[in-house]
């Protein structure tokens, strides 16, 4: 019985950790495009918008959102169907 | 190409050869690949992803299309497949530009032109003509974007 609910408890911290949504970097979206989509998408304002696409040009990805994991399902839908290729990454 | 007074952009065909440089936008284009590719690309979700989502997403990049070819042929048919201009409102804007990168990310996985300083001129004629589509595309993706889809 003990072992049971020491299982039960690690479980309900995994639920709480954040999932995070992952923009990748490709040669063919326009820049000005990308921040329109995380503008659009996320209501973000220019500023962040614009930092978040420098960073997938520059570095190659930017985690533009981290939250539940129904949620970031929603977001990494929304983004793919702008066409830009986005991942959901499960927390460590 | 031009913008018009209400937000939006207007594309002047001067002959018929012009309406099929337009046409080749959905021959170049590739639903359902690009559902594909971008499902594969999930991540620790993609194979849920194939099944729930791949479909949905299919589904908005043919409409993107289907919109583009019943636009062309609205406009081909006005002008009797001759000189004529087609219109793009503001609220058609996303459509049109979904269905231009649609395109050239399909051409860009055929050819993988080169990101700066690309000799068209030393590319096979195939890989030219392909290249000189995808930079009009891009041009016409600009152009909708600064002009037409403004948040």
């Amino acid at each position: 019985m003990g072992i049971g609910t020491e299982t039960l408890t690690q479980d309900a911290v995994a639920l709480d950790v954040p999932w995070n949504v992952v923009v990748h970097d490709d040669p063919v979206n326009l820049m000005g495009y990308v921040t329109w989509v995380f503008k659009k998408v996320f209501s973000y304002d220019e500023k962040r918008a614009h930092r978040h696409m420098l960073e997938v040009h520059l570095a190659g990805r930017s985690i533009v959102w981290s939250g539940t994991r129904e949620k970031a399902e929603f977001y990494v839908a929304q983004l793919q169907s702008h066409q830009l290729t986005t991942s959901l990454e499960k927390p460590e | 190409m031009a913008p018009t007074l209400n937000g939006g952009l207007r594309i002047d065909a001067e002959e018929s050869r012009d309406w099929d440089v337009l046409r080749y936008v959905m021959i170049d284009a590739e639903p359902r690949l690009l559902a594909e590719h971008l499902t594969d690309q999930a991540g620790d979700e993609a194979e849920d992803w194939r099944e729930y989502v791949q479909p949905d997403l299919e589904q908005t990049f043919e409409s993107q299309i289907n919109f583009v070819r019943r636009a062309i042929a609205e406009a081909t048919n006005a002008a009797a497949g001759g000189p004529g201009s087609l219109f793009i409102e503001k609220a058609q804007a996303e459509s049109w530009y979904g269905a231009l990168n649609q395109a050239r990310l399909a051409l860009h996985a055929h050819y993988e032109f080169p990101e700066d300083d690309a000799d068209a001129f030393a590319m096979p004629p195939p890989k030219r003509s392909a290249y000189f589509r995808y930079e009009f595309y891009m041009i016409l993706q600009d152009l909708l974007l600064k002009r037409v889809m403004t948040l």
